[in-house]
């Protein structure tokens, strides 16, 4: 069910000792956050992980909050950063990973479903695992433009640069992505065959 | 990437003066090369843009809300800056600034008609050994290692529970 306060008439709540609020203005973003989070781990643990260190801190930064920005945007930067810090702990090998293992992890459950929603699934399991196979920075832009909905200032926002920067990122990203999926699509043609 | 591509993907993104995207909608129509890089790239913009979004765990609320509940509740930025506080350094220049400019006036020979002549200012002499002998200086010491220690304390306290 879709509440009805905005994000910002929530965060009021929150600040003024309502705890219950954060729990609606979680809901609303979670999905996406662990998404974003799971583009730079690969694991839905790690993302999980990662999603919840977001919205700790994000609670308790709260205060800090300026509604000159959207919500969304400034929560988004804070899951780049921490995962960021993530990755350089945990010095994940991002060119070698096991995309079958990610395969696994990221694609939803079907069962029951027609011929057109399996075809659509399964396009969309190609999808993800060429994201999965991007590095954490293309990964990301791709899934904030696409995903997050999020304008390139907003993204630029959330990521720390220039606008124009991440313009020149989505377009590298994208090409980057169409080669990767054209690589994963002949490589399943070839092994049909 | 080819420059084709590149305005295609401005003109989709809608980025770019408005003059560059009248003449890339121009060539999509005229041109069938850039017609076909337009093609492909909505479709690719379909495709990624009808990518669903991940769900995580069904406790994954509940288990971030029993951590939330732990923690004090942010104060607002108001809250924390104290009026009092703002005033008292206000009242503290305000002092300054007028005991200063108060010893300067007194210090004017008024009766001075020749011309403008800069008046002669004298600061009170003061005798700093009178103040800054050992015992302030080592009180000075002792309440500025007791105010370190307490914002170390804090500074500790807070990476633990961020861990």
């Amino acid at each position: 069910m879709q509440n009805k306060y905005s994000d910002t008439e929530l965060i009021k709540k929150v600040l003024g000792g309502e705890k219950a609020a954060y729990a609606d203005l979680m809901k609303r973003h979670q999905r996406f956050v662990f998404t974003l989070a799971l583009r730079f781990t690969k694991n839905r643990e790690d993302a999980e992980e990662i999603a919840q260190d977001c919205f700790i801190k994000a609670y308790r930064s709260l205060n800090t909050f300026r509604s000159t920005s959207k919500f969304s945007t400034w929560l988004y930067s804070i899951v780049y950063t921490t995962a960021m810090t993530f990755l350089r702990k945990k010095r994940l090998d991002i060119q070698s990973i096991d995309t079958e293992a990610g395969l696994l992890n990221i694609q939803n459950h079907v069962s029951d479903l027609n011929a057109d929603d399996v075809e659509h699934k399964s396009k969309m399991v190609f999808v993800n695992r060429a994201i999965d196979q991007l590095s954490p920075d293309d990964a990301a832009v791709i899934t904030l433009f696409y995903q997050g909905e999020q304008s390139l200032e907003e993204i630029g926002q959330a990521l720390g640069m220039e606008a124009n920067t991440v313009k020149v990122k989505l377009h590298r990203a994208r090409h980057r992505l169409k080669e990767k999926i054209e690589n994963i699509l002949h490589h399943e043609v070839k092994e049909l065959l | 990437m080819n420059l084709i591509e590149q305005r295609i993907w401005d003109y989709l993104d809608g980025t770019g003066t408005l003059q560059e995207r009248e003449l890339t909608e121009g060539l999509i129509k005229s041109d069938p090369v850039y017609q076909q890089v337009y093609d492909e790239c909505k479709s690719f913009n379909k495709m990624v843009s009808a990518l669903g979004q991940d769900e995580p765990s069904m406790g994954f609320t509940r288990n971030v809300m029993e951590k939330i509940n732990l923690e004090p509740v942010p104060a607002t930025l108001k809250s924390l800056i104290d009026k009092r506080i703002i005033f008292g350094i206000a009242a503290f220049f305000l002092f300054t600034i007028t005991a200063l400019l108060g010893v300067l006036f007194y210090q004017i020979d008024w009766s001075q008609t020749t011309g403008f002549k800069t008046p002669e200012f004298t600061m009170p002499a003061i005798d700093t050994a009178k103040y800054l002998n050992s015992t302030y200086i080592n009180i000075f010491i002792f309440v500025d290692i007791i105010i370190a220690l307490y914002l170390f304390d804090g500074f500790l306290r807070n990476r633990l529970r961020s861990k």
